[in-house]
Order: structure tokens, then sequence, then C-alpha cells
């Protein structure tokens, strides 16, 4: 499992996750994560397109990294899971709580948007 | 599709994970099941195989988990069985769906995802063995469990 980032002039920083997120995926990215999440500007986007599976662990890691963002009072959205990530994630509420999109560009757009929940 | 029944005894080592994937992959696939089908088996089995040798088997003594494979044209059926100790993952009770970010939880969708993507459950506790059995549908959706809203933190 590997997670990069890529910051864009709209402050947003875009994390891209690749690969499956099992408990040893998980633990591989875990800190990585969490530390490109907070050092950035508040905006983060995690995109999900590289993740070809996402376990309860993987789940776990993404609230409470939205979590963690959120107490910086920064925000923090996911964008193009495929559709069994989705479908992981929406079947266990977590889309009702993070806000998700299919592409990186809508998810930029909307958490730069004054009016973004 | 044809019906087949094929075994896999692992020990309980989370490094077994990833090749205990890797076969049920390749035998669904072979077994032309629909991806999603291959997709929700891989899960269920990561979920509860780890569950069993992370908090079943806290002891220092060898345990060894099977797996149980058998595909049939209205269904797949998977039967984990384990000498750890007995746990019914049917008895915990469903987390209840947070109602803001702040109160969600950060652990134990194992359990949930398991129930929301298998078809069926069962559970028994055989000579002191655990046997859970999973079973998914071709082609059916499971029914969409979504969990009770409540009003407020725990």
């Amino acid at each position: 499992m590997e997670c990069t980032h890529q910051d864009f002039e709209d402050g947003v920083r875009v994390i891209q996750l690749t690969g499956r997120m099992d408990i040893e995926g998980n633990e591989r990215i875990a800190l990585p994560l969490t530390i490109a999440a907070r050092s950035g500007r508040g905006a983060v986007v995690v995109d999900l397109a590289g993740v070809d599976f996402l376990a309860s662990v993987g789940i776990g890691t993404l609230v409470s990294l939205a979590q963690s963002v959120q107490l910086q009072k920064g925000r923090l959205a996911l964008c193009g899971a495929n559709e069994h990530v989705r479908r992981a994630l929406e079947r266990m509420n977590i889309a009702t709580l993070i806000p998700m999109y299919r592409e990186v560009i809508e998810a930029r757009t909307a958490i730069v948007a004054p009016s973004a929940e | 599709m044809r019906s087949e029944r094929v075994f896999r005894v692992l020990r309980n080592e989370l490094s077994e994970l990833r090749p205990l994937s890797g076969w049920v992959r390749e035998t669904a696939k072979g077994l032309g099941l629909p991806a999603t089908t291959c997709h929700d088996i891989d899960l269920c089995l990561h979920e509860a195989v780890s569950n069993i040798i992370r908090h079943g088997c806290s002891d220092e003594v060898d345990h060894r988990v099977t797996v149980r494979f058998e595909a049939a044209p209205e269904g797949t059926c998977i039967q984990v069985e384990d000498d750890a100790r007995p746990f019914d993952p049917l008895v915990v009770p469903l987390p209840s769906e947070a109602a803001a970010l702040e109160d969600a939880r950060t652990s134990g969708y194992g359990i949930p995802l398991m129930r929301v993507l298998a078809s069926e459950l069962r559970y028994e506790c055989v000579d002191g063995r655990n046997l859970l059995t999973l079973v998914f549908q071709h082609g059916m959706r499971a029914p969409t469990r979504r969990v009770p809203r409540r009003s407020g933190p725990d």
C-alpha cells in the first residue's frame, strides 16, 4: 500500500492511496497518511481511486483521519472509490459522515467552497 | 458455474491473510463467480479470519483455521472453522449510526460488514470448535440493512 500527496494552488492537499487497505496495508500507511493529512492546510481530499480493497481497519483509519482533520478546523473529503469500496463505505454509513465524490476535481471544488459541509 | 468444494488450512498468523485472499480470489474467479461476489467473499473472510487470529488466539498456542468453499449455481457457501476461544459474531450488537462525524466509531466495522455483505450468516460451536458459515447468493444483493440512527453520543 502506498500513500503520496500533491498540493494544489487552491490550497487543497490531495492524498493518493494505492493498493490493498487490509490489515497489512493499513499498518503500512496509517502513520504517513495521518501526517500528510495533518500537515496540510486544512483542506484534504483522499483519493481512493487506487484502492482496490478496503477492509474494516481501513474504514476506521479513514474515520479517524477525518475526525483528526475536523479537530484542526479543517475539512476532508473522499473521492474516486471504486464500486466495491464505495459500497462498503455506504453500507457502514460513512458516506453520510464524510463527503464522497467521484472525481478529484469535484472533491477539490466542494471542499474549498465556502458553503461546503 | 460448477459446484466445487475446496479446503485451506491456515496458521493463526496475520501473514496468512494475503495468501488466503489470493487463494479465495483465484478459486472464486475460476468458478466463474460474479466480481461482486468474489470481492464480498474476500472481504468477509478477511474480517472473519483476522478476528479469529487477533481476538480468538491470544494464547501462545498454535491454532488452525480451516476455510471450506463450496459453490453451487444458486450460491456460494463459505465455512470458517477454528479452535480458538468460542465466539459467536452474531450476538455482537450492530453499532448504531453516528449522528455526526465526531461520534463515529474508529473501529468495530468488521462484523457489521460481514452481516451486510453476506446473504446469510450462521454460527455453531461444535465440540469446542467455532464454525461460522457465510452464504453468498449470486446475483442477489444482500438486503440493505442500515443500522438504526441514534439521537446522540453514547
